[in-house]
């Protein structure tokens, strides 16, 4: 339970620094440093309100992140239900399986509309074809790191 | 795969949750074991068995296996 203290400990320190960096980014976008890449004005604010938004969820996923693991840090009972919540075989069973499929689906539908993007853009074939080439080549080095490792 | 989960725990009055607790695992793992819609892996079979005081042949059911 010491290691798994340590590690939380950590998660909680990348989550304050994720959730700072976020803060930062918005403090520079509504002080207009920095601005969206947009054609038009109508599309960089919808744009720019989009990506505030987006990071206030994300921001707010980091603040209860941080929340549950100091109170989990806090109180024995609390350390150990989130340890087996983590570390639960079903629960990784599944999150396995279910990002195995998505990823196979993902694959699949993604070289089909890529092929169909031809037809349309070529800049939007291009570009789903080189997300589905980057995850082919990703999956076979991870196949064989495991292969390895197993 | 069927088990003697079910009856063991209400041999001893004892609740899903209390077991999954004991054993480092959720209430849901306990129950998809106990339906058969999950098989434990090795380490979790013999933490459940070593719990009850039995052998994993004596609490999970293999003949499914050695019907195979």
């Amino acid at each position: 339970m010491e290691k798994y203290r340590g590690k939380l400990k950590k998660q909680i320190w990348i989550n304050a620094a994720a959730a700072a960096i976020l803060v930062a980014v918005q403090i520079l976008a509504f002080s207009q440093v920095i601005d969206p890449l947009a054609a038009d004005n109508h599309w960089a604010d919808m744009w720019n309100g989009f990506i505030a938004g987006a990071s206030m969820g994300v921001m707010a996923l980091f603040i209860v992140g941080i929340i549950l693991g100091i109170r989990a840090l806090m109180n024995e009972k609390a350390l150990k239900k989130l340890y087996i919540k983590e570390n639960d075989e079903r629960e990784k069973n599944i999150a396995i399986e279910a990002r195995s499929a998505g990823a196979q689906i993902f694959l699949i539908g993604g070289l089909v509309a890529g092929i169909v993007a031809g037809y349309f853009s070529v800049t939007v074939s291009i570009t789903v074809i080189a997300c589905i080439l980057a995850l082919s080549v990703i999956s076979g080095i991870l196949m064989l790191i495991y292969r390895k490792k197993y | 795969m069927k088990t003697n989960i079910r009856e063991l725990r209400k041999e001893r009055k004892l609740s899903q949750e209390e077991l999954a607790e004991a054993v480092g695992t959720t209430r849901q793992t306990i129950t998809s074991i106990e339906v058969g819609k999950y098989i434990a892996s090795l380490p979790l079979a013999y933490k459940i068995a070593k719990y009850f005081g039995k052998t994993i042949e004596e609490v999970f059911d293999f003949s499914d296996m050695e019907e195979q």
